[in-house]
């Protein structure tokens, strides 16, 4: 008898001890699994605009912006606008409005790979029609704006209502050209290609589409509907809530090396072109977790954030993509 | 009763035994699993830098090559580290002509296209195409060629022509992607 009572009285305290193990692992179990859902999502969300940085200033074959034109009617002699003309400072040229609807050339202005406003949403210039859709609820304060312009990685066939490129291997210096009534502006073989343009407007929306309030990573991108163009404004995540942006530059004389970063705005930009690109975006977990509690405060690039009481249940992980912008010359300049 | 508890110590260890090792398999389980999927990411970005490097290879090689040699097709197999390699291929697609010039030489646009696959462990593998054009001192056939063209085959740069001048030797990436593992040639 003597024996049992010890036997079960030892049972019972390695057993309670085991299941206050067990307690304690299934809280970090949970708490493991909360941190690498997160860091899934941060890395899914970060990818998606890391690639298209990357493809960022990659048109066709290639291009020189200061002999892009536009033509229309599939003839490469009825240019409606070429050069300068195409930037945001000119004046609308003269292709469907919707195609302006995030700014006069927005969609046009392929001489800016990329662009982005600071702590603020923002597209191009007088931007009649390019409010964050209605049931994203605007754009949360604070977060940036970024804007990507490439070609599509893979050849198109001509599609009425697109903004497409076409692209001549060798006429890279001396005029691509762009059209968007669906007829490409002469033949077509493994040298002469047309190429879809994409200009995407990536910033952060107050509500997801299956949750009021809370945040979702949302792109309008340039794309056809009904045969006209369209900038479609599409939920890329839940749950990111801030994006912010650098671009790195050189303001030494070996102009290649990036010797500092700027925000979007930054006066500097105006000398010197950016070449390469920092994003940062700041991820909430999808539920709160029990016993967590953020009170951190969160620096990075020019944001500071410290989570409200009702928002310290969730966990956060912040992450960050430095991408190196394609194209550009090497060797010795003019 | 004596009879009937002889034994109990060892059952109950026993199944406590059980059950702590069922907890230590469940942790190990999930934390290779974890593991696994880390490798896995690391492996992809293992062979996305691969091939960008061997795209950078071939972008050397051509802009150190005589210019006598810029047609003949390069291939190289490169090795970053051990299970970490790219097979690069680079081809002289043409010459461009009407570049902005002011040269005494006439000069011509020789563009390559780089193909480049990145591989890592676990079958990790990624394909990236590029674009390379250099400005060369066009070949007499060349010359020929663009001879009838208005401007001889060059154009106008400088502050009136509102363009810059390219200079022998100067080189530019004209495009980047990567290669969708089924696409076909562009």
């Amino acid at each position: 008898m003597p024996e049992l009572m010890i036997a079960l009285a030892i049972a019972g305290i390695t057993l309670a001890g085991a299941f206050t193990l067990l307690a304690h692992g299934r809280e970090l179990l949970n708490a493991n699994e909360s941190m690498t859902q997160l860091q899934d999502q941060a890395r899914h969300a970060v990818s998606v605009v890391a690639q298209d940085l990357e493809h960022a200033g990659s048109f066709g074959f290639g291009l020189d912006p200061a002999t892009l034109s536009v033509v229309r009617d599939g003839d490469l002699a009825r240019v409606i606008a070429g050069g300068d003309a195409l930037r945001q400072d000119a004046p609308r040229v003269a292709l469907p409005s919707s195609l302006h609807d995030c700014g006069g050339n927005f969609a046009l202005d392929l001489a800016l790979a990329v662009e982005a406003s600071n702590n603020h949403f923002a597209a191009g210039v007088d931007a009649s029609r390019c409010a964050p859709t209605a049931s994203a609820g605007g754009a949360v304060p604070g977060a940036d704006t970024l804007t990507v312009r490439h070609a599509s990685g893979e050849p198109a066939s001509p599609t009425p209502g697109k903004l497409q490129l076409y692209s001549r291997r060798f006429a890279t210096q001396s005029g691509q050209v762009l059209f968007a009534d669906g007829r490409a502006p002469g033949a077509l073989d493994a040298d002469r290609r047309v190429f879809d343009v994409v200009v995407r407007t990536y910033y952060i929306a107050r509500n997801s589409v299956e949750r009021e309030g809370w945040p979702a990573l949302r792109a309008k991108t340039l794309t056809a509907v009904a045969g006209e163009p369209r900038f479609r404004d599409e939920e890329i995540l839940p749950g990111v809530e801030d994006l912010q942006v650098q671009f790195g530059i050189s303001d030494t004389a070996s102009d290649v090396a990036v010797t500092r970063f700027v925000d979007p705005g930054a006066v500097e930009l105006r000398d010197f072109p950016p070449l390469a690109v920092r994003v940062w975006m700041r991820i909430r977990a999808d539920s709160s977790e029990r016993g967590h509690r953020d009170e951190r405060t969160w620096q990075y690039a020019d944001a500071e954030f410290m989570p409200a009481a009702a928002e310290q249940v969730f966990r956060r992980t912040l992450v960050s993509r430095t991408v190196v912008l394609q194209g550009g010359p090497r060797g010795p300049r003019s | 009763m004596r009879t009937r508890a002889r034994g109990a110590a060892l059952i109950v260890s026993l199944l406590l035994l059980a059950l702590l090792t069922l907890f230590a398999l469940a942790a190990a389980s999930s934390a290779r699993i974890e593991h696994t999927l880390a490798s896995n990411e690391l492996f992809r970005e293992n062979a996305a830098n691969a091939a960008r490097a061997g795209i950078e290879l071939a972008t050397l090689e051509l802009l150190t090559m005589p210019h006598s040699d810029l047609a003949v097709p390069l291939q190289r197999h490169l090795t970053i580290a051990a299970g970490i390699d790219c097979d690069v291929r680079a081809r002289f697609a043409g010459y461009e002509a009407n570049l902005p010039q002011d040269s005494a030489v006439l000069l011509a646009g020789a563009h390559f296209e780089i193909t480049s696959t990145g591989q890592s462990a676990r079958g990790a593998r990624e394909v990236q195409r590029g674009g390379l054009m250099i400005v060369v001192p066009a070949p007499a056939e060349f010359i020929e060629s663009v001879a009838a063209m208005p401007g001889g085959g060059a154009a106008p740069c400088g502050e009136a022509a509102g363009r810059r001048c390219l200079q022998a030797g100067q080189s530019f990436t004209t495009f980047w992607r990567r290669v969708p593992e089924n696409a076909a040639s562009p």
